[in-house]
């Protein structure tokens, strides 16, 4: 099977909010969001990316579609390296990636109707002739579940759910090789979220769609996605196989994110809940707080394989390979 | 540019509000009386609002003049619609002139940040420092008599708070999500711009505009009231308060009808700002509180009356 | 529902309050017939979804109301004995704070941008100063403030304290608000979507914190949120709310594992179960109504899978399924 991307040792850098003017601004104070990141996403199947706020997670969705640019490591699209500088190239990226954030008032221009927000679509990426705009646009939305009538109406006419289903229309209405979703239901009510995700699923078999989903909320990525990808701070600590990963989770994070998912009929919130510290500055990023820490954690472990596409980042399975060698 | 439903529900609601409703009104009129006057000219008015008539000088109120006349003899109402296209006209131009200014300024600022943002941005400060009718007066006196002067050296000191308002605008929208996913769509330059950037940032600046051309009718008319910049013997309101020869309480209609008028104006355009502020905000409401207006359907007597 | 005798043992009782709201399209019912009652130490949940009316209500039972445009049509709503209703604006204000406590979902807009965490918490402080008459030093004040923060499992309480509200994670900024709140030492807390817009893991946070509270202090709350999950959590008792009407309300155990209503069973089995290759979710069709234009009948009727005739003419009244059970529908009346 294909990878429809490829991203490896990605690290992606900000400089810390200082404020200050342009002639004045304080050099260094650079964070680290994405760091040394690398992940699959296969043709024809949902990539999960699951973290807390401040994870990561967003900034990976951001730089696939040509938003940021990494500080270091490589990003391929079906096979072809993208060189961020190249405007050719980050062209390409944004011709086949689409997204869809989280926000669903803040994604759509609140002036233009939604014909014209996904006409900007189909005018800025060239894909289709004038003539063929009308059509498009009327399959996309049928695919997305919205009515014809949405097609004249202006975002604030619109509910929550619909306004999502327009962005996510606006993703697609030119055939995409990824769907980046970031966080597209979190703020959706949870009978919207349900409609939401159950039209994702279709649109995923109907147009055989690769999707990278992102999401703090377990419950629902362990319902959308094949594979699983845990961040922590900027590091990938933990990945493989969704059941696997949330069933049988092996890096001492995961297990505590794992018990942490609430559930339903629980009356009493006992778990242990996760700590405010923050990262680790030195070793392993997880080591300040990791309660099996031990001597080797003073050094940054890399992604060991732990088998049948399982991999994490952790020196309790050093024994085994790495993910670089394979 | 406003579509049908859009415009509906927009006339419904901010001329829900009565004072805007009145302050649009005023403006329509006298604009329209304007327009009139520049097209007709004398027609429109009951005497020529320049030929002298030094017999008819000096006279009161009456029904043959309304505002009475000047002590050239000419008749004070018609000279008062005489000043309109002026007294609207300068106004609405150095407006319109320091919008497109601060537009384009404030964009490059907002929009590109860094080198752009700062060079704007100071040059704005140092022009903001400037005390207002003392360069008017500097500049005009440099350029010379004239309207076309008398604006463009309103133009040079009227232009910076339109920059301010602008790139805090476009900062503010172009924070949003739909401009990162216009960028990650690959939208050229120009559509951002002129289609995700620009159309967000009308309301504000149209509100602001609106109640700066009241701000400036008034300047024009003090400029003109000291004599300087606009020529003397123009019909402008506040050239004609300004030339009442034997002090106010002589004949107090000369100077009392321009003012009177001047004031009507500024209100006008003052009330009918506040309403599109009003309407621009509510906007993004989907439940509109507004105050005092009685409700359409049948009032249910509310149990407790006195409860907030 | 209740006798008048009983009446006065809840810390609140609401009983049949209606009301409306005015807007440019006319007179809206926001909410129909509503009671409930409430009594000390509990923890509540009040659950509904976007335009249920659960805010509203909220908002009503601490008096924040504007009476145009929002008017109270008929019911009351008891506190302690007194109808919050009868009383005048100036003695509610005497209520809002030390008595009763809210806390709102836009943390960010909570807090005011240019104040530290302490001075935000100095006006709290200074609220319990003038109901209690205390007499507070300096020291007392801080450590009070710190006190505060350590319930609410800030870490380094003294740095917090220096801080401006936008240096700080939202769900800071909501636990700081919440310390607001509590520092007045209130009987009744409503919290409202205090946990919407944060992660999972915070939210976990934030409910086991209200929880402790709420065993430690006896403070009796109101949980308001649209997350049956986050509701089922730490809530004793749950109310679902609907089109501005009380739908299904009993003890969260019972409501949760065998659901009657058929709006509170679609909204369960919404919740994301299963693994990917799960059958796609039973989530409930359309969407909930425009309160502008209600159905007849039973408001849930178009989406209701067990829609009768008598659904679609005549709204169900809170019909007593069990014990302390009590269910807006027809289904409950064949029993």
């Amino acid at each position: 099977m294909n990878n429809i991307v490829e991203a490896d040792n990605l690290t992606v850098t900000f400089r810390a909010r200082g404020g200050g003017s342009f002639l004045f601004e304080r050099g260094s104070n650079m964070i680290n969001a994405v760091d040394d990141v690398s992940l699959r996403v296969r043709e024809g199947e949902t990539f999960g990316l699951a973290g807390e706020t401040g994870s990561g997670k967003s900034t990976i969705a951001r730089v696939l579609v040509g938003l940021y640019r990494p500080r270091s490591g490589s990003v391929k699209l079906q096979g072809k390296e993208i060189d961020f500088r190249k405007k050719a190239d980050v062209t390409y990226l944004r011709r086949n990636v689409g997204i869809v954030f989280q926000d669903p008032v803040g994604s759509l221009n609140p002036r233009l109707k939604v014909r014209e927000i996904l006409n900007e679509a189909l005018v800025a990426q060239k894909a289709f002739g004038r003539n063929e705009f009308e059509n498009r646009i009327e399959t996309i939305i049928d695919h997305v579940g919205l009515r014809k009538s949405s097609i004249e109406a202006y975002p604030r006419e619109l509910s929550g759910g619909e306004k999502q289903r327009v962005s996510l229309a606006r993703a697609l209405v030119v055939p995409k090789k990824l769907l980046v979703l970031d966080e597209p239901t979190s703020s959706l009510d949870v009978s919207i979220q349900a409609q939401v995700l159950n039209t994702l699923r279709k649109l995923k078999s109907d147009l055989a769609l690769s999707c990278l989903f992102i999401t703090h909320d377990i419950n629902v990525i362990k319902y959308m996605s094949n594979s699983l990808g845990i961040l922590y701070y900027g590091k990938l600590v933990e990945m493989g196989p969704t059941f696997k990963v949330v069933t049988n989770p092996r890096h001492p994070y995961t297990m505590k994110l794992m018990a942490n998912v609430p559930r339903l009929k629980r009356v009493e919130a006992q778990q242990e809940l996760l700590t405010e510290q923050g990262p680790s500055p030195t070793g392993c990023i997880y080591s300040k707080v990791c309660p099996q820490v031990f001597e080797k954690c003073v050094n940054a472990p890399p992604l060991f394989s732990l088998g049948s596409d399982r991999f994490a980042a952790c020196y309790l399975y050093e024994g085994n390979a790495q993910m670089s060698d394979g | 540019m406003l579509k049908l439903a859009q415009s509906l529900r927009f006339r419904q609601l901010f001329l829900s509000n009565r004072l805007s409703a009145l302050g649009l009104i005023i403006v329509l009129l006298s604009v329209a009386l304007s327009v009139l006057f520049g097209i007709l000219g004398k027609g429109i008015t009951p005497y020529d609002p320049y030929s002298l008539n030094l017999q008819q000088s000096n006279l009161p109120p009456s029904t043959s003049h309304y505002f009475g006349t000047d002590f050239q003899g000419r008749d004070l109402f018609s000279r008062v619609i005489a000043a309109l296209p002026i007294d609207l006209g300068l106004p609405i131009a150095i407006v319109l002139l320091s919008c497109v200014l601060g537009i384009f300024l404030g964009m490059a600022a907002g929009y590109m940040g860094g080198l752009v943002d700062e060079v704007v941005m100071r040059v704005t400060d140092l022009f903001l420092a400037f005390p207002t009718i003392i360069m008017v007066l500097a500049v005009a006196a440099t350029l010379g008599a004239g309207l076309v002067n008398a604006t463009l050296s309103f133009v040079f000191v009227w232009w910076p708070p339109y920059v301010r308002l602008v790139r805090g605008g476009v900062l503010e929208v172009a924070a949003e999500d739909f401009i990162s996913i216009s960028k990650a769509l690959n939208s050229s330059f120009y559509y951002i711009i002129m289609k995700g950037i620009l159309p967000n940032i009308i309301p504000s600046v149209l509100t602001y505009a609106t109640l700066d051309v009241g701000t400036c009718l008034l300047e024009v008319s003090i400029l003109g009231f000291l004599g300087v910049g606009i020529p003397p013997g123009t019909p402008e309101l506040g050239v004609m308060v300004g030339s009442i020869s034997y002090g106010l309480y002589t004949y107090p209609w000369q100077a009392l009808f321009p003012a009177f008028v001047t004031m009507i104006l500024v209100v006008g355009f003052s009330f009918l700002g506040e309403g599109l502020r009003e309407a621009s905000d509510v906007k993004v409401r989907p439940y509109i509180l507004f105050r005092g207006r009685k409700a359409k359907a049948p009032k249910v007597e509310p149990m407790h009356q006195g409860m907030m | 529902m209740q006798s008048s005798e009983t009446a006065n043992s809840h810390l609140l009782a609401v009983e049949g309050l209606t009301q409306d709201f005015a807007t440019v399209d006319g007179r809206v019912r926001v909410l129909e017939n509503v009671s409930m009652q409430i009594e000390k130490g509990e923890i509540v949940g009040i659950v509904g979804e976007s335009g249920s009316g659960k805010t509203t209500l909220g908002l009503a039972i601490i008096g924040l109301l504007d009476s145009p445009p929002a008017d109270i049509i008929s019911g009351s709503i008891v506190f302690e004995g007194r109808d919050m209703l009868m009383l005048s604006a100036s003695e509610l204000s005497h209520f809002r704070g030390p008595v009763i406590g809210m806390v709102f979902q836009e943390s960010l807009a909570a807090l005011n941008p240019v104040y530290r965490t302490e001075a935000q918490l100095r006006e709290s402080i200074e609220v319990l100063r003038r109901a209690q008459k205390l007499d507070l030093t300096e020291g007392a004040e801080r450590k009070m403030m710190v006190d505060i923060l350590k319930d609410l499992r800030l870490d380094k309480p003294e740095v917090v304290l220096k801080k401006y509200p936008h240096e700080l994670s939202g769900g800071m900024r909501q636990r700081i608000s919440i310390a607001m709140a509590i520092v007045e030492k209130p009987r009744l807390l409503i919290l409202d979507e205090v946990t919407t817009g944060l992660d999972v893991y915070i939210q976990n946070r934030i409910l086991t914190i209200l929880k402790d509270l709420n065993q430690r202090t006896g403070t009796t709350m109101i949980l308001i949120t649209h997350d049956l999950t986050v509701a089922s959590q730490i809530c004793d008792k749950l109310f679902v709310m609907y089109a501005g009407r009380l739908m299904e309300e009993g003890k969260t155990q019972e409501v949760v594992n065998a659901p009657i209503h058929p709006y509170t069973q679609k909204l369960m089995a919404a919740i994301p179960q299963g693994f990917i290759d799960a059958p796609p979710l039973p989530a409930p069709t359309g969407e909930a109504p425009d309160i502008r234009s209600l159905p007849t009948g039973c408001k849930f009727h178009p989406r209701c899978p067990f829609v009768m005739e008598k659904c679609k003419e005549n709204e169900p009244p809170l019909l007593e399924a069990s014990d302390g059970r009590h269910v807006s529908c027809w289904l409950v009346e064949k029993k």
